[in-house]
C-alpha cells in the first residue's frame, strides 16, 4: 500500500515526487538535471530501497551528470533501482558508467523511427530480458501510419552496452 | 588563402579509416587533430578535402557547413541559454522530445556553456566567469549561435570571441573522458564537469573546430537525420589559424 505523493519543486526546471510504500520509496524525477539541480533533499532516502523513475527527465547537461553521479554514489549497493530510462538517460549510462552508481537498471525505453512517416516512438524493455538473450525487435509497427517499417534508432548492442 | 600553424599540422596529421567514436577519440587524444571515419576511406570526399587543406595551408569549407540559409542568434547572458535553444528548435521545427531534438538541445547547451563560462579570462589568465553565477557578457564578448536545416540533417555552430580553445585542451579532455574509468572520468574541480566536448563528439556526425588564439573559437557541427545515420561515418577536425574569409 502506498501513501500520498509528496511533490517537491527544486527549481523552475526540476521537481520530483515521492511515493512511499511498505517496501521503500518510488521517486519520479521530472524536468532538467543541470548545475542548479540539488538532490540533497533525496539523500534521506538512502536508508531504504528506492526506485528512481526517469521517464519525465527531459534533459541532462554535463554538470547535471556530475551532480547526479555525486548523489547516487551515496546509495549502498542493492538499494537503488532505475526504471523507465529514456534514451537520453541510457546515453548518459553508456558514456559515463558512474551515472548508474551501484543501481540495478530494471527497464529502459528503446527508440524507434518510422521509415515511412518519420514518427518516433519508444518501446519499454526490461533489461533482464535483454540479458537473458531475448532479442530486441529491430522493427516494430508504427502506431501513427501502421507501417511495419519502424526501425530501432541505433544499434542494439551499443544501446545496451551499459548492461554488460 | 588562410593560414594554418604548420608545426601543428606536422605534429597532428589526419587519420582516415573506419573507426568507432572511441577509437577516433583515442586517436585525437594521441595527437591527430583531423580524423575521418568512412567506409570509403581515402576516397571519402570530406577526408580528401581535409588532406588537401593540410597540404596547402588553408581551412576548408565542408559540404555540410551551412550555406547562406543559416540563421543566427546572438547570446548575451547565461540565463538566455535555454530560451535561445528552445527558439532554435522551434525555428528548425524540431520537437525537443524527438531524438534529433535531444541531440541538438544537448549539444547547444554544452557548446554555449563552454563558450560563456570557459572562453573568457581575466587579466591574470583565470576564467572570468563561474558556473554557478549568472553571467551578463560584455558587448565585445558576444556569442553567435548559427543554425540551418536541409533534407539530410541539421547544422549548428557556436562562435565566441574568447581566448581560443587549444588542441591540447581537446586532447586532455578526450583522454580523460575515454580512457578514465569510474569517477575520474568527470572533472571534480569547482567548475565544469569537463564532459561537454565529449558529449558533442558522441552526438554529432561531423565536428569542426576553428580556433584563433586570443580571438575566439568557432565550433561547427552537423547532425545526420536519424533515419540515414551510419554510426561509422563521422569526422572531427581541429584547425588553428585565421577563420575563412
Amino acid at each position: 500500500m502506498s501513501t500520498a505523493k509528496a511533490i517537491n519543486l527544486i527549481n523552475e526546471n526540476f521537481q520530483f515526487e515521492i511515493t512511499e510504500s511498505g517496501t521503500g520509496n518510488h521517486v519520479n524525477l521530472i524536468g532538467i538535471i543541470d548545475e542548479d539541480t540539488d538532490f540533497s533533499a533525496l539523500l534521506k532516502l538512502k536508508t531504504s530501497p528506492v526506485v528512481f523513475n526517469f521517464k519525465n527527465i527531459t534533459s541532462i547537461n554535463s554538470c547535471g551528470i556530475r551532480t547526479w553521479v555525486n548523489f547516487v554514489k551515496e546509495f549502498p549497493e542493492g538499494s537503488v533501482t532505475f526504471i523507465e530510462c529514456p534514451p537520453l538517460v541510457v546515453r548518459q549510462m553508456n558514456m559515463v558508467p558512474s551515472f548508474m552508481g551501484k543501481a540495478k537498471v530494471e527497464s529502459v525505453f528503446v527508440p524507434y523511427v518510422c521509415d515511412s512517416c518519420e514518427h518516433e516512438q519508444n518501446k519499454l524493455v526490461l533489461v533482464s530480458e535483454y540479458k537473458k538473450g531475448i532479442s530486441i525487435p529491430e522493427t516494430i509497427q508504427c502506431e501513427k501510419c501502421q507501417s511495419e517499417e519502424m526501425e530501432m534508432d541505433g544499434n542494439v548492442k551499443q544501446y545496451f552496452s551499459f548492461a554488460k | 588563402m588562410n593560414t594554418l600553424n604548420k608545426k601543428a599540422i606536422a605534429d597532428s596529421p589526419a587519420k582516415v579509416g573506419l573507426f568507432s567514436k572511441r577509437e577516433a577519440a583515442l586517436l585525437i587524444s594521441s595527437g591527430y587533430s583531423h580524423v575521418h571515419s568512412s567506409l570509403l576511406g581515402l576516397r571519402d570526399s570530406l577526408a580528401n578535402l581535409t588532406l588537401s587543406a593540410l597540404a596547402s595551408d588553408f581551412i576548408p569549407s565542408y559540404t555540410w557547413e551551412a550555406n547562406s540559409n543559416q540563421q543566427q542568434i546572438a547570446v548575451h547572458s547565461s540565463k538566455e541559454r535555454k530560451k535561445v535553444i528552445d527558439q532554435v528548435l522551434s525555428e528548425l521545427k524540431i520537437k525537443s522530445s524527438s531524438s534529433m531534438g535531444d541531440k541538438i538541445w544537448t549539444s547547444l547547451e554544452e557548446l554555449l556553456t563552454n563558450s560563456i563560462f570557459h572562453a573568457y579570462q581575466d587579466a591574470s589568465g583565470k576564467e572570468k566567469y563561474h558556473r554557478r553565477e549568472t553571467v551578463e557578457l560584455l558587448p565585445e564578448e558576444k556569442i553567435l549561435l548559427g543554425f540551418s536545416r536541409d533534407s539530410k540533417g541539421i547544422y549548428v555552430s557556436v562562435q565566441d570571441s574568447g581566448v581560443g580553445l587549444t588542441f591540447s585542451n581537446v586532447q586532455s579532455n578526450f583522454k580523460r573522458c575515454y580512457e578514465s574509468q569510474g569517477l575520474s572520468q568527470i572533472e571534480t574541480k569547482d567548475g565544469g564537469a569537463g564532459l561537454g566536448l565529449y558529449v558533442v563528439f558522441e552526438l554529432a556526425t561531423h565536428v569542426k573546430i576553428t580556433s584563433r588564439p586570443n580571438s575566439g573559437t568557432l565550433t561547427q557541427c552537423w547532425f545526420s537525420n536519424s533515419s540515414n545515420f551510419d554510426p561509422d561515418y563521422f569526422s572531427f577536425n581541429f584547425f588553428t589559424g585565421a577563420t575563412k574569409s
